[in-house]
This record gives structure tokens, C-alpha cells and sequence, in this order.
């Protein structure tokens, strides 16, 4: 692994908030809408914010202690060699096994929304090649090209959400908590579990130019990706109402199409599309970058690139043969997904820390 | 044929990288690149043929869905 590879805060804060929104604001609004009904804003908005804010907050304390490494490489030093080298193989696990159903997310969506002629490996190839391509040029060349990208994802973003003021309504979010503040920590699961995906830090952080400014960067991140997730999620519930939303598969491509500006401004779900593809794209380059160093790192390899192209072989044969069909993917993205992502993203980070806590009580010797 | 485009693609891959781990003598690299080359194809021609692939997601339904459940129980 090259060491020298550096980013600014800024990079990661947009590489963050890119590889979580992407999917996010296509999957969690009719996921939450489904528990919370028309409270789905205050869900995505409120409550798993906080939960962000706490998991990031996690990382910060945990990932300062070793600035210099990732979580496969130090967590044999804080819990023994056996435990943390189980804990390593878990989270490499843990990302190509997320990573594998993003790239099912991305041809899923592609096939029901767009082109149902085509079949679903020809998606799911196209985008593991590129992100291939990606990680083996590293983390700088991540970070740039996402650069560039999401300028173009908010402009296109707040574009769409621009041009429905007309017909937002917000006497759908009326009455306010209708049952009580139960269904709303139940629809913030999911997108807690998304806001979750920060997780990545934990792999990434030593790639950071100001590692003491990582706190920053998170709760920064987190707080941009809750604008954008409410905002959608907002704008949906606030169009369609919220029975409709939960009964939509992506409202995000129905509010698109929704879109029509003195009958000539029509068809914007093509903008959805460009964000898409090209969003999804930086967000399984991610992960994988993320598989292929942990791999590499818990061999103890320099060079990580021969890695690359097995791993993306693997995760390609897994991401056609994880689910049977799409309905199978979203019951489990809202059903197991959340307790099964928590344990990763908030469970074992904490339980790092407080055996880290008490260890380093006096001060780590360096 | 399918097959065949596969062999091919392996073949090639394995063509790219091996030449400069084994210039490099990078064993290491090599060994493990092998051996997840290995699992990958096995995987592949497993999932190409429809043999039965271990599946992790029932794994992790298993394990997982009680606390679904509970989570279920308490927020309802």
C-alpha cells in the first residue's frame, strides 16, 4: 500500500457524502415512509442524524488513537492478535458483502427502471470493471474524480427538488407524530444504518492530510448527507403524500418524472440517471478500495493492487447471486440489513474503543 | 461458450498481473493472489453452471433476524 497517498478533509467529506447519498436518496425514502408514514422527514432528518453524529463521534476517538492505521491493522493491537485478526476478516467480509449488494442495488435499479430488456450481469459487470479501473489508480485518484463529480450531483439535485415547489403541499406532514414517537425511531433504522456507511473512515482515515480534523470531517459529513436524505425524503412525502411514497419503489425517479415546466422542461429522470450511474460508481469504488486494503493489510501486503481484479471477481459473482430478485433485496435492506450493519458500524467500533479507553488510560506508548 | 469467453478473461487477467509480481519477486503478492484468483474463478464457473454457491445472506439471516424481530416487537 502506498502510504504517501494523501487527501484533504474536504475530499473526504465529499467522498463520504457521495457514497452515501447516491443510494440513500433512492432507497430510504419509500423504506421510511413505509414505518413512519408522513413523520419519515423527522426519521431521516432528526433522529438518524443523532445516531450519525454518535457513530462518528465513535470513530473519531477510536481511529485518533492510530492515525496511522486502518481498523484491520490496529485492532490486533488493542484486543490480541486472535480476536483482531477475527475482526479484520469480519469488516473485509462486512465490505465486499455490502459492496456486492450495492452493485445489485445499481443493476436492479437500472433493469426495473430503465432497460428491462437488458440482462442484469451486463450492469453489474460494466460497473465493477470501472470501479476496477478506479481503485487500482488509489485513493488520490477516488478522491479527484469525485471532486468533480459532486458539484454536478448537488446542482442536479437541488435542480430537481428546485423546479417541484409548485406542488409541494405541506399539509401532508399534518398531524405531526400522529402515533406517538415509536413509528419514527422505527423509519430512522434504515437510514441510520445508510448514515452508518461512514464506517468506511475506519479503512480510510489514514489516508486523511489532517487526521486531527477527522472529528470534523464526520459530524461535516453526516450533516451533509441528513440535508440531502431529508430533503428528498421531504420533497416526496410532501409531492405524493405519504401513502403513495411508501408504495413507490423509488420516488425519487417518480418526482423527477413528476417534473413538467410549461410542457417543455419534461423527462428530467434522465438527470436521475447521469447522478446515478456516476454517483454509484465513486460509492463501490469505495468500498472496494476499502475490501482490497483490508485484504491486503490483514496479509500483510505492500502492493495492493494484484488483489484487485479476484476480489471484484468475487463480489461481481456474488452481487447476481446474493438475492433471487429485487423484492428479495429490499425486504432485506428493511428487515436484517439494520441489525446486522449496526453490529459493524456502531457494535464492534465500541467495543474496540472501551477496551482501547482502558488500555491507553495513562497515554499510549508510542 | 460462455465458458470459453470466461477461461479467456481469466487467462487474460492472470497474464496482466502475474509478469510483474513475478519480476518484482513479490511471493507474497503472488501467493495471494493466487489463491483468491482461485476462489473467484471457482466461484464464477460455480455460479455460471447454477451449482448451489454458499450464500452468505442466509447466514446472516439466520443469525440476525431474531434481533430483527425483537426490534420489530419493541417499536410497534
Amino acid at each position: 500500500m502506498k502510504k504517501d497517498e494523501k487527501v484533504s478533509s474536504t475530499q473526504m467529506i465529499f467522498l463520504l457524502v457521495t457514497t452515501i447519498t447516491v443510494t440513500g436518496f433512492l432507497f430510504v425514502p419509500s423504506i421510511t415512509a413505509q414505518y413512519a408514514s408522513r413523520d419519515g422527514w423527522i426519521s431521516v432528518g432528526l433522529a438518524a442524524t443523532l445516531f450519525g453524529i454518535l457513530v462518528a463521534l465513535v470513530y473519531t476517538r477510536l481511529g485518533l488513537y492510530f492515525p496511522e492505521k486502518s481498523v484491520v491493522e490496529y485492532a490486533p493491537e488493542i484486543i490480541g492478535k486472535f480476536g483482531g485478526r477475527l475482526i479484520g476478516l469480519l469488516y473485509i467480509f462486512f465490505f465486499i458483502h455490502i459492496n456486492a449488494i450495492i452493485v445489485r442495488e445499481f443493476g436492479d435499479f437500472l433493469v426495473t427502471a430503465f432497460l428491462p430488456e437488458t440482462p442484469l450481469p451486463v450492469f453489474n459487470t460494466v460497473v465493477v470493471l470501472l470501479a476496477a479501473f478506479v481503485v487500482s489508480n488509489g485513493m488520490e485518484v477516488l478522491c479527484r474524480m469525485n471532486q468533480f463529480l459532486f458539484p454536478l450531483f448537488v446542482a442536479a439535485f437541488v435542480f430537481i427538488v428546485f423546479l417541484l415547489t409548485e406542488d409541494v403541499n405541506f399539509g401532508n406532514f399534518l398531524p405531526l407524530m400522529e402515533n406517538g414517537i415509536k413509528p419514527v425511531i422505527r423509519g430512522s433504522l434504515v437510514p441510520g444504518a445508510w448514515r452508518g456507511e461512514i464506517v468506511l473512515i475506519l479503512m480510510f482515515l489514514p489516508f486523511m492530510n489532517q487526521p486531527r480534523e477527522a472529528g470534523k470531517t464526520l459530524v461535516g459529513a453526516v450533516l451533509l448527507i441528513g440535508f440531502f436524505l431529508t430533503l428528498t425524503t421531504a420533497t416526496s412525502i410532501a409531492v405524493f403524500g405519504p401513502l403513495l411514497t411508501q408504495n413507490m419503489v423509488f420516488p425519487i425517479l417518480e418526482l423527477a418524472r413528476y417534473v413538467s415546466l410549461g410542457r417543455f422542461l419534461e423527462r428530467l429522470e434522465a438527470v436521475v440517471i447521469i447522478v446515478w450511474v456516476a454517483g454509484v460508481t465513486v460509492k463501490v469504488a469505495a468500498f472496494y478500495l476499502a475490501a482490497v486494503l483490508g485484504t491486503a493489510q490483514w496479509l500483510n501486503i505492500k502492493d495492493y493492487r494484484p488483489l484487485v481484479y479476484p476480489v471484484g471477481l468475487i463480489i461481481l459473482v456474488y452481487s447476481m447471486a446474493l438475492f433471487e430478485n429485487s423484492r428479495e433485496l429490499v425486504d432485506f435492506l428493511a428487515t436484517v440489513f439494520v441489525p446486522y450493519a449496526y453490529l459493524f458500524e456502531l457494535g464492534i467500533p465500541m467495543g474496540l474503543l472501551a477496551v482501547a479507553l482502558v488500555r491507553y488510560r495513562g497515554g499510549r506508548k508510542q | 461458450m460462455i465458458i470459453l469467453v470466461l477461461i479467456i478473461v481469466f487467462i487474460g487477467i492472470i497474464a496482466l498481473e502475474t509478469p510483474v509480481m513475478l519480476k518484482n519477486r513479490q511471493w507474497r503478492e503472488l501467493a495471494a493472489f493466487g489463491v483468491l484468483m482461485l476462489g473467484a474463478m471457482v466461484l464464477t464457473f460455480a455460479q455460471v453452471l447454477g451449482l448451489p454457491l454458499p450464500n452468505p445472506t442466509s447466514g446472516i439471516e439466520m443469525i440476525f433476524s431474531p434481533v430483527a424481530d425483537m426490534i420489530k416487537n419493541i417499536l410497534s
